[in-house]
Parts: C-alpha cells; structure tokens; sequence
C-alpha cells in the first residue's frame, strides 16, 4: 500500500501498544510511519527524516510534550497533531496555543484519526502555497478574498467587517480547532486576547446569517471550553 | 474572686502573664480531668484567703468545666469517626462502581477480541461484525464510565468553583445537542429557549455536562419514540433549564435518591454508572443552585436546574458588548 511519496507520519508514543495500533492502522491507508519513544529520540528523526506530520503523546518520559511542540514551533512548520490522554479542556487550550495543529483524547477512533492528519497536511500545503487564495471553499461555504464576498450554498450572505475577518480566519484554518485567544488575537488584536465574551456574541451573530438553525450549528462547532472550528463536511 | 481555666498543658509562663495577681491577694489552681488522657485547671485569685465553702464551690466549678470539656472531646471524636466512614463508604462504593463498570465492559471487549484472535474460520462475517461492533461499542461506554467518574472525583471534594464566564445559552445547547448527534438521530427535540436573555453566567464545560448527562438520561429512560424537549426561562427562582421526556417518568419515592451518587434509575438498559445525576446536582449546586426531578403531567420525567440570575444584570454587559462590538456598518 505504501510508496515512497507517500507522507511521513512520525508517531512520538512511550506505550507500545498505542504505537502498534497507529502503525497498523496508518500503513493500512497508506502512509509511511516512522516512530519515536522519547523527545530526544523524535527531534533527531524530525532532523533526520522530515516527517510531513507528527503524532505527539504529551507524557513523554524524558520531557514534556507542550515543551518539545514550542521548540519544534521555534524551527519551522511541521504539522503537530497531540495524542493525549489529557482530556480537559485547559490541556487542550495549553496544547493549541503551544503551537500545536490539533488535540486528539485518547481514546480516539482511526476515522477520526485519519481525517485530522487529513486535515493537517491540507493546511501545511497551503501554508507553503500562495498566502491568500482568491477564493476558499468549504462545504458550502463560499468566501471571495477578492470581493469581500461570503455566500452558504450560492446565496449572498451579508457581514459586517469584523463578521467577515471572523470567516476567513475560521476557513483558512477549516477542520481545525482555533481557540478563543487565538481568535480574539488575530482579530481583534492582543489588547481584546481575554474578551472571549466579545466573541461569543459575534459568532452567535454569525451562526444567525450562515446556519439553517443556529441552535444546532452545522459549519461554526462550539469546542466547549476551547475555541471553534469550521467544521469540514 | 476571679477565676479562670485552662486546658494543660498551657505553657506556663503565658498562664502567668494572663493573670497577675494584684497585692493582698491570693490564687490557687484547681485541677481536673478530662477523660483518661487530658487534664485541666482551674485558676483563681480572692481577696484574702479561701473559705471551705468557696474551694467547695471551686471544686464543684472545675467539675463541670471538665464534663462539658469531656462532652466536646466525644463529639468532635464521633463527628471524625462519621466523617471516616463517610469517607469510608464513598470510597468502597467508588471501587465497587470502577470494578463492576469498567469490568462489564470491558468482559465484552476480551471476550470479543480474543474470540477474533482464535478463529480459525468458524466464524462468518456477519458475526465477526458483530463482534466488532460490540468491541467498539463497549469501548465507548468504557470511556463514558471513565469520564463520568473522573467529573465526579473532581466535583466530589466539594472544592470546585466553577469558571463563570458569560455564555450564550444557545451556544452550550448547541455543542450538547452537536456532541450527543449520532444519539439523537431520528428522534424528535423541541427547543424553547427565551429570546429575552440569551445570556448565562456559568461555566460552560460543566453546564454541557449537565445538559448532556440530562439528555443521556433521557434517551436511555424514555424509549425510542419519546421527543425530548429543552426549556429554558426566567422563573421567581433563577434562570431554569428543564430537560423532559414523556417516557416511564421518576420512579414514585426515587426523587432524592436518584440524585445520590452510584444509584441507578431502574430499568436503565445501557447500564449506567449511577453518577449522572450525582454530577448535576454537584454542578448546580457549585452555581449556587439546585436540581430537581419531578413527574410531569401527561406522563415523563422532568428535570429542571435552578440558577441564581447574574449578580449584576446582563444588561450592563450587553452595553459593554454593544461598545466592543463597535457600530459597524454592513459590507
């Protein structure tokens, strides 16, 4: 199944058995799997290697995972998705901000699995692409970067300036999680990073124009207690 | 004559400088016990020296002080040793509730997994599916089980306050209702949510939970067929939200104790851990409010949490809201 152009997964795992588990399942949909035990061991095969993504356990035994994803941050992109059995939201939220692509709670399923690394490797194609494309698409959603315009399934939707930085930060990162500082920083700015209700209020504004029911959101998903995604269809 | 008590051993010198005799008078100590292992005295200072009649009375004095000192020490010892077999109880039932629930399950998975492993193609695909359904599916409960009972150690110690943030009610409606999707499939939901005050003050993990624990319920208790509806106002109370389903409703007698902790609702096919509950009403109360479960009409159970409205009025905040929000115009 797998060849030589196919993408490098390195799996960063202390316990063999989770380590077994992805080296199945990966090879099995035809990615190249690469593992590590330790910190120490992970960045010399990041160095050595070039994995095109990184599966992180956080309790490493010789060094913290959030520690290692910060250095691995300070070289370079290389998409880090963190496979923890950390499950609350503050982890999560230290995890994102850190640097990291997107949090995994073990346990998880191999779709699931399989559609983050998805979405991983899609977002580091663009990262390296052009830095804006014209237009994004996303399920339905629709977003012309050049006319300013957003429209859900062909019909015009009308946004406020704030409304549609909202939109394209969220598109530009479609399919992952970004958190509330994150989009506070980007949008409003450093100074409004802790006014997470000021965002709250724009994205039920927002879920008003673009989703059917905005009480039971299908493109703008609430992380409770972490931030929001466009979710991918 | 003035006297005074003291429990010993005091340190001798503070005794002293509490009480300095004045001239012409005269002071003497009275000991007593306390129980078989602690001692007291009883100090005192008169004018002149002490009649029979006077050290009669002081004896007498240190006689009481020394009952009432011995009926504190027990109580305070009961009170210790109640608390240990509280302690003591929560501890077998955790244990009882972690070998029974995470084994149950996880019988299946071995069972399942190891009858993968030696089949030597006796078995057809429609059943090695079904064993791997059943894998994955008591994997999930597993899981479930898991997260229930780590909420509960972490509500449990009573030291939890919850971190309150303004949230749209409609936004932790809307992530329960996303996170609980494949459940809901095919089932009828009926929203009521007050258009008036959209927002709450709460912790907006925990009010998920909560949602979500209550929904659970509902899907597992009221059968197939039973709507489930999410009502939220403004009562003479505080803010209520009410989940209810027109399935077998509360059993007569089962109001309070459902809420207790690893009690399970009769009937309970999936076979919960008995913490859901036990979970919300650890929740609202850390909001300062309450939970209930009541009969409705018309047959089906009814929950409704309680929360105290905001302390200071959304209002005020929707002002500071309007003023972030800057007065944009339309693209």
């Amino acid at each position: 199944m797998t060849d030589g152009s196919a993408p490098l997964i390195l799996v960063v795992e202390d316990d063999a058995a989770v380590r077994r588990f992805l080296r199945t399942a990966l090879t099995a949909h035809g990615y190249r799997v690469a593992e590590a035990e330790s910190a120490v061991e992970a960045l010399a095969t990041i160095t050595t290697a070039h994995p095109d993504v990184l599966l992180l356990d956080l309790g490493l035994p010789d060094r913290d995972g959030i520690d290692v994803t910060r250095e691995i941050r300070e070289w370079g992109y290389l998409p880090i998705i963190v496979i923890s059995a950390r499950g609350r939201e503050e982890d999560k939220v230290r995890a994102l901000e850190a640097g990291a692509d997107d949090y995994l709670t073990k346990p998880f399923g191999t779709k699931e699995l399989l559609a983050r690394i998805g979405v991983a490797l899609r977002h580091a194609a663009q990262v390296g692409a052009a830095p804006t494309a014209e237009t994004i698409d996303v399920g339905t959603l629709h977003v012309d970067q050049i006319r300013r315009e957003v429209s859900v399934g062909g019909v015009p939707v009308h946004l406020t300036p704030i409304e549609y930085k909202l939109v394209v930060l969220l598109a530009r990162n479609a399919g992952r999680v970004l958190t509330h500082h994150q989009i506070l920083k980007e949008v409003w700015g450093s100074a409004y990073a802790a006014e997470r209700h000021t965002l709250r209020v724009f994205m039920m504004q927002l879920r008003r124009k673009l989703e059917p029911n905005a009480v039971r959101p299908q493109i703008l998903i609430t992380e409770p207690g972490v931030g929001y995604r466009l979710r991918e269809p | 004559m003035v006297c005074e008590t003291s429990k010993a051993p005091a340190p001798a010198g503070l005794r002293h400088a509490a009480r300095q005799p004045a001239p012409h008078q005269s002071v003497g100590q009275v000991r007593f016990e306390v129980g078989a292992s602690e001692s007291g005295e009883v100090t005192f200072a008169s004018q002149g020296p002490t009649s029979e009649e006077e050290r009669a009375f002081l004896r007498a004095f240190a006689r009481q002080v020394s009952l009432a000192a011995e009926r504190a020490r027990l109580a305070h010892a009961a009170e210790s040793a109640s608390l240990r077999a509280r302690a003591e109880e929560a501890r077998n039932s955790l244990l009882s509730a972690v070998s029974h629930d995470l084994r149950t399950p996880l019988a299946t998975i071995t069972g399942a997994g190891t009858a993968l492993r030696g089949d030597g193609g006796q078995l057809d695909a429609e059943q090695r599916v079904e064993l791997l359904e059943s894998i994955c599916g008591e994997a999930e409960r597993m899981d479930r089980h898991i997260e229930k009972i780590l909420d509960m150690a972490r509500l449990g110690e009573g030291g939890l306050s919850p971190a309150r943030e303004w949230v749209p009610l409609e936004e932790v409606v809307g992530s329960t209702l996303d996170r609980l999707d494949e459940k809901l499939i095919g089932r009828e939901g009926i929203l009521s949510l007050p258009e008036d005050l959209p927002f709450v003050w709460v912790d907006p993990v925990l009010l998920e939970h909560v949602l979500s624990n209550l929904i659970e319920n509902a899907i597992e208790h009221a059968g197939p067929t039973s709507p489930i509806e999410i009502c939220a106002r403004r009562g003479s109370g505080g803010f209520e939200i009410t989940v209810a389903d027109r399935g077998p409703g509360i059993p007569k007698g089962a109001e309070q104790s459902i809420f207790e902790r690893f009690v399970r609702g009769p009937g309970a096919p999936g076979g919960g851990v008995g913490l859901g509950l036990a979970i919300c009403q650890a929740v609202a109360n850390a909001h300062g409010g309450s939970i209930v479960g009541e009969n409705r009409g018309g047959g089906g159970a009814a929950f409704r949490i309680t929360l105290p409205l905001p302390p200071e009025p959304p209002t005020t905040e929707s002002a500071r809201f309007g003023a972030l929000a800057g007065r944009e115009e339309e693209t």
